[in-house]
């Protein structure tokens, strides 16, 4: 395996909430770990609306589409413009349209909330549409990449489906970015310090830093795994929670 | 997957209580305004005193009321005093109560609401998301200060307490001016929100009370904010409610 390809690693996780399983209702997150392609790694999660009668489709379709038009556009990541990432994103409202279309739903039927990211050499690319967010650390600290979009009441977001989507799609872009943590809303109240709209240190430090011995891409999906299943985490939160992680891997590190 | 893993290796990334922001639970605020006048000497008192010794242990015994609930208790009777001011259950000090004097019922409600006001100013501050708070008004009489400005305040105060999500029930425990209970929820009633008279107590059941209190607030504090919740059924306490 050529150092290229094995730039990137990545690992994530999802579990159904507490209040999700008592209610009899799936795990309504969905995220995707695509393998390298030309020294490219797209990843990518979505959060169903609850409300929506097809989130989790909305969901999966969302990640999937969104991911595919990442992964093949052309050119290097840093050269692509703003209003080009606003077409990943219209990509993503054709397919749930499309979709809708076909099953005789509405594209509100399919909302969900949007979070990519994608990971070359010297450049790191983070979009959003609604909550959850994309903490990075970068070789001068930890931070916010994007923020949660909140609307008047705690529980309400943007969603891709949304009319105006457009202006709460959040791009952020990174030179050296060494690792990044991307979640939905369900783990904000552990990664964020809301008051300060910065990451809660404490927290996020602990799994960036177990990142730094070279670990194994199925190691981290167990701790993730095991995290997000800890007391913890599920006496306080009781949504469905994802967690992904990506970090870049030393030059030298074994193929 | 898991023999690769080594088993000296913390479980998850070895996360502990200390690592979790002191704002990571959300809240439900409630205010208690207690009647503490002196009609409610003796047995009322009394079972008051232990529904509300309940209601605390049990709340404090459940895992996620006991980080979401935040209670404030207001008792009035001769004067109003704030005996507890806002606190998670496992914080709060269950005071004893003890009846006398007259029911400053206008200035308890403007004591609570002051209360509320500025807690949920802190914790907005914070970013804390909030349930909508509950006040509980549990009385056996009347407002002694009725007519006077602290009343006309207490009313306006509730309202607009009201119109911002606060949800009210006023609990009427025998010898309690219904009339002027049902006057109070209606002239604050949100124009979007359905009727809520005063309920009144059977007899002295303040534990089947509490209990109903108990039970109700698990449910919220299980549910997202803003999600709709079905409430228990209250004919264990409410009288000529089936």
């Amino acid at each position: 395996m050529n150092i290229a390809t094995n730039l990137w690693s990545c690992a994530g996780h999802s579990i159904a909430g507490g209040a999700h399983i008592q209610a009899g209702l799936p795990c309504q997150d969905f995220f995707s770990l695509t393998s390298v392609v030309d020294g490219r790694r797209v990843v990518a999660l979505a959060d169903g609306a609850g409300s929506a009668k097809c989130c989790k489709t909305g969901a999966r379709l969302a990640v999937e589409t969104i991911i595919s038009a990442i992964a093949s556009h052309p050119g290097s990541l840093k050269d692509i413009t703003d209003v080009a990432a606003l077409e990943f994103g219209r990509q993503v409202r054709h397919e749930l349209i499309e979709k809708s279309k076909a099953d005789g739903n509405e594209i509100g039927d399919y909302a969900c909330t949007l979070l990519a990211a994608a990971f070359e050499d010297d450049c790191s690319y983070f979009w959003q549409v609604g909550d959850g967010a994309w903490i990075v650390e970068t070789t001068q600290g930890i931070e916010c990449a994007t923020w949660p979009y909140k609307g008047e009441f705690n529980n309400q977001t943007a969603f891709i489906t949304s009319d105006n989507w457009e202006s709460k799609w959040t791009p952020a872009i990174f030179e050296d970015a060494v690792a990044a943590l991307g979640f939905t809303d369900g783990m904000e109240m552990f990664c964020l310090d809301a008051a300060v709209r910065k990451p809660h240190l404490p927290f996020v430090e602990r799994i960036f830093s177990a990142l730094r011995s070279q670990p194994s891409e199925s190691e981290i999906a167990l701790r993730i795994e095991q995290m997000l299943t800890s007391p913890v985490i599920t006496e306080r939160e009781d949504d469905d929670l994802t967690l992904v992680l990506v970090w870049k891997n030393s030059a030298n590190a074994p193929g | 997957m898991s023999e690769q893993i080594d088993q000296k290796i913390a479980v998850g990334f070895g996360h502990d209580e200390g690592d979790i922001h002191g704002n990571a639970d959300r809240r439900c605020p409630t205010v208690l305004l207690l009647d503490v006048s002196g009609s409610m000497s003796g047995k009322p008192l009394e079972e008051l005193q232990a529904g509300l010794t309940q209601y605390i242990d049990e709340v404090a015994a459940d895992s996620l009321a006991k980080r979401r609930l935040e209670i404030a208790i207001v008792t009035f009777g001769g004067t109003v005093q704030v005996v507890q001011e806002f606190a998670t259950p496992d914080r709060v000090l269950i005071p004893t109560l003890s009846a006398s004097g007259d029911t400053p019922m206008g200035q308890a409600i403007v004591a609570g609401l002051d209360l509320l006001k500025d807690r949920r100013i802190e914790l907005s501050r914070q970013a804390v998301p909030q349930y909508k708070p509950w006040v509980f008004l549990i009385t056996d009489g009347g407002p002694t200060d009725d007519g006077r400005e602290i009343w006309h305040e207490g009313v306006r105060r509730l309202r607009e307490s009201r119109n911002n999500r606060a949800q009210f029930f006023a609990v009427a425990v025998e010898g309690a001016n219904m009339e002027k209970l049902k006057q109070l929820c209606d002239e604050t009633r949100p124009a979007d929100e359905e009727a809520r008279p005063p309920l009144k107590l059977q007899g002295v059941r303040f534990r089947e009370l509490f209990q109903w209190i108990t039970q109700s607030q698990k449910a919220i504090t299980q549910s997202n904010p803003g999600d709709k919740v079905s409430f228990p059924s209250i004919s264990g306490w409410a009288a000529g409610q089936s």
